[in-house]
């Protein structure tokens, strides 16, 4: 028991010294956690301290909170961003101080944070002193003690104001880009450097004929390129690929096997990961291609035709300048095109023309007028120049402004010479014309010539018997002298037109009464008509005003007018031979001349050949009259035509201008020629 | 007093028709002037010409038509043709339709006076 009992208080000594120790060392630790503590407190009183101030003087605007989220200590920077002192903005739940939009997000992220611990971090528009928001980047970050339990909320605000701008803009710019990639007729695609397509807008799997975009996306483009043109594009792809911009023309088989030509704009476009694709824009060419080959092969048909015709064609610019000229044109003169272009035309013609076609070729691009000129233009077989009818066009585009001029040039030479030809054997013809028309008609020459000089016998006679009569009848004897020398006078005249017909000498014009002119043919051929036993009617207008002609050459004409006529009655017997001559004004400062007889009339087949030489309805006539005739009122200027009338026989007529200056200009050619 | 013979002239020409009266006057004759055939036979003097001067061609009818007419009407008035025309073809084929004469002009006074004679003589 004893032993029980030692043990026993053996045990409680140990007990109680083990307690003893225990306590001490306990109150040891008691003293050394009070100092530990105290050092702590100071240390962090000390490091709070420090915050506040580092807080405060932070470039940047901070808050600091507590646990439960009442704002503690707010910085300089964030006052005077505010305007507002710590207790206003205490108040920011029921404030202004965020943007009314923000305030609802702001409230819940915050509430939360706070209720969980979490950190949170918000984008919101805070009020600035001026009343402006801007946005900022809102982050509280809790900082808890050794237990976990939170001792503060530090919370910064970012300004990001700037950086959401820009990110609203780009997201709006992004937007149109979208829209407009969406919407553009045209196809927009992104192919990677291996072909693949990585995207496509709505127009560009329409081109390809493709039910929609997503069909398209993650196929290789290359299987829709044609086999003929698959290298080519193959080849422009990793070449744009490679960096470089390009455009290429190829062709695609459509989804439902329909060829179609494509044009593609391309550049590299390099994407986030290092890779680089190609961003194109193709665009279906294949109606403006057909539209192309066809106008192509207008144009060759078109050439073609310029360059076989035989004849000499050209074009110039509105401005004048010569830009085409056909081989047959350049074969002529021996220039090449080149050496013809521009104004290289004005060595073709020769230098004594020159100035006249450069001048009336600048006249017709001012004015507009067709271009038509006679000059001598070179011709390189025999090194000669020749004449040459050179003629333009202009053609208008729908406003009427001059898109182009298109000429010819036309060798005139062996005409002009042929008419020259003519011309002389005309001239050669009149003459014979006048002397057997003076042939037949001498013998009413001699009947004009003889009538006076019967009465200048007779009365020659009269008057010496009267002188020598017993007693002499003076009075009558002067009577009967002075009708001895009206006679002679009337003889004399018919002399001086003799005269005036037969003179082969050049004619001249002069300001004629063609009234007067008429009167003598008429006088002339008189005894011959009566021969013929026509009855001669005259209509002489009164008012006829003078014409600048000649003479003896319109005389010429009337008088052939008035044997034809006659001529042309021979036949009638059963109704008396009427011929009507008549003058008058006509039309455009004219004067006409018109005989109409009651003969055999114009059949029709004989009105085309009526004015040719050598072409005569009568048995004995040599057919040069009228052509004669006819080319004597042209160099007047004016027309001879014949017709049939309603009734029997036939009119012919013709109109001269009173006026020579205004003659046409054929007439001039003729006159001057 | 003697009845002169009356010797008509029918002419277009005016001169001849001033100038011939005259000289017939001066020869003796009476005389008378129409300026066309038609006028001629219109007129009084158509029994009473003794001889006619009558001018080939005129307008309307001719001297051989007024001829023929008179020929019809049985009216032998002896006939002197004149003519300006020198177609002398003209001449022997009037004398042999019964003409008196055919003088061309210009005639001298005698040659007429001479053909005039002749004329009346044969009546």
């Amino acid at each position: 028991m004893s032993e029980q009992k030692r043990i026993a208080r053996e045990l409680d000594q140990r007990v109680a010294e083990r307690t003893r120790e225990l306590v001490e060392a306990n109150e040891a630790l008691k003293r050394e956690l009070v100092v530990e503590r105290q050092r702590t407190e100071a240390a962090r009183c000390a490091s709070d301290q420090d915050s506040r101030a580092i807080v405060r003087s932070m470039p940047g605007m901070v808050a600091i909170l507590t646990p439960t989220g009442g704002i503690d200590t707010i910085n300089d920077e964030l006052v005077e961003y505010s305007g507002r002192t710590l207790e206003e903005l205490q108040q920011w739940g029921t404030s202004d101080t965020v943007h009314p939009d923000d305030l609802p997000r702001l409230t819940r992220f915050f509430s939360q944070a706070i209720a969980s611990g979490e950190p949170y971090d918000v984008e919101v528009r805070l009020r600035r002193f001026d009343g402006a928001y801007r946005w900022f980047q809102d982050r509280g970050v809790p900082r808890r003690d050794a237990s976990g339990a939170i001792l503060r909320w530090y919370v910064l605000q970012t300004d990001i104001d700037e950086r959401k701008r820009v990110e609203d803009a780009l997201r709006h710019s992004e937007a149109s880009l979208r829209a407009i990639v969406e919407t553009t007729p045209e196809c927009v695609h992104v192919i990677a450097r291996d072909g693949t397509l990585l995207s496509v807008n709505a127009a560009g799997a329409a081109m390809a004929g493709a039910p929609s975009v997503d069909f398209m996306l993650g196929r290789n483009f290359y299987d829709f390129v044609t086999p003929d043109d698959r290298e080519r594009y193959r080849a422009f792809n990793e070449s744009v690929c490679a960096g470089q911009k390009g455009f290429l023309e190829f062709h695609i088989f459509r989804v439902d096997g329909e060829c179609r030509h494509l044009e593609t704009r391309a550049a590299p476009l390099r994407n986030d990961d290092g890779t680089v694709a190609q961003l194109g824009i193709a665009r279906d060419v294949t109606a403006r291609k057909r539209a192309e080959g066809r106008l192509r092969e207008s144009e060759r048909n078109l050439r073609q035709l310029t360059e076989t015709i035989p004849e000499m064609l050209w074009s110039a610019t509105p401005e004048g300048a010569i830009d085409y000229c056909n081989t047959r044109l350049s074969d002529y003169t021996g220039f090449d095109a080149e050496q013809v272009m521009g104004d290289g035309w004005t060595k073709l013609v020769h230098p004594d023309d020159v100035d006249h076609a450069v001048q009336e070729w600048s006249s017709c691009i001012r004015t507009g007028v067709a271009y038509r000129i006679e000059v001598r233009t070179f011709h390189a077989a025999d090194a000669t120049y020749r004449w040459c009818l050179t003629h333009a066009r202009p053609l208008r585009d729908e406003h009427g402004g001059i898109r182009k001029w298109y000429g010819t040039v036309v060798d005139m030479h062996d005409w002009r010479q042929a008419q020259e030809e003519l011309r002389q054997t005309q001239e050669k013809l009149a003459h014979m014309m006048r002397v057997i028309t003076m042939g037949e008609l001498t013998a009413s020459i001699a009947h004009e010539v003889n009538q006076p000089l019967s009465g200048i016998l007779t009365n020659a006679g009269t008057c010496l018997r009267m002188l020598a009569a017993d007693p002499p009848d003076v009075d009558g004897a002067c009577e009967t002298a002075r009708r001895t020398i009206r006679d002679a006078n009337r003889a004399s005249e018919v002399i001086v037109r003799l005269r005036a017909l037969f003179s082969g000498k050049e004619l001249t014009t002069e300001s004629m009464d063609l009234n007067e002119a008429t009167r003598e043919v008429i006088a002339l051929s008189m005894s011959e008509l009566q021969r013929h036993r026509v009855m001669l009617r005259s209509e002489l207008a009164d008012d006829l005003p003078l014409v600048t002609a000649n003479r003896v050459q319109l005389q010429q004409v009337i008088l052939n007018l008035l044997r034809n006529a006659s001529d042309a009655m021979v036949g009638v017997d059963d109704s008396p031979r009427q011929l009507l001559i008549r003058t008058e004004r006509d039309e455009g400062d004219r004067v006409r001349l018109t005989v109409q007889d009651v003969g055999v009339g114009l059949e029709p087949h004989v009105m085309e050949k009526l004015f040719q030489a050598f072409f005569s309805t009568k048995s004995n006539g040599m057919g040069i009259g009228l052509s004669v005739s006819r080319s004597i009122i042209e160099k007047h200027g004016g027309r001879l035509w014949g017709e049939p009338n309603d009734g029997p026989g036939a009119t012919f007529a013709f109109s001269i201008p009173r006026d020579p200056e205004r003659m046409t200009d054929a007439a001039q050619v003729m006159r001057h020629s | 007093m003697v009845q002169r013979s009356l010797v008509s002239v029918v002419d277009d020409d005016e001169s001849v028709r001033e100038s011939l009266p005259d000289l017939l006057r001066q020869f003796g004759f009476a005389a008378q002037a129409f300026s066309s055939a038609e006028a001629f036979l219109a007129s009084e003097f158509v029994t009473q010409t003794n001889c006619l001067i009558l001018d080939i061609a005129m307008v309307g009818m001719s001297g051989p038509d007024l001829q023929q007419e008179l020929t019809r009407r049985r009216q032998a008035i002896p006939i002197v043709f004149i003519t300006a025309h020198g177609d002398k073809t003209v001449r022997p084929r009037l004398l042999s339709q019964g003409a008196a004469e055919c003088l061309f002009k210009p005639f001298s006074d005698d040659a007429l006076l001479e053909a005039l004679n002749n004329a009346l003589g044969m009546r």
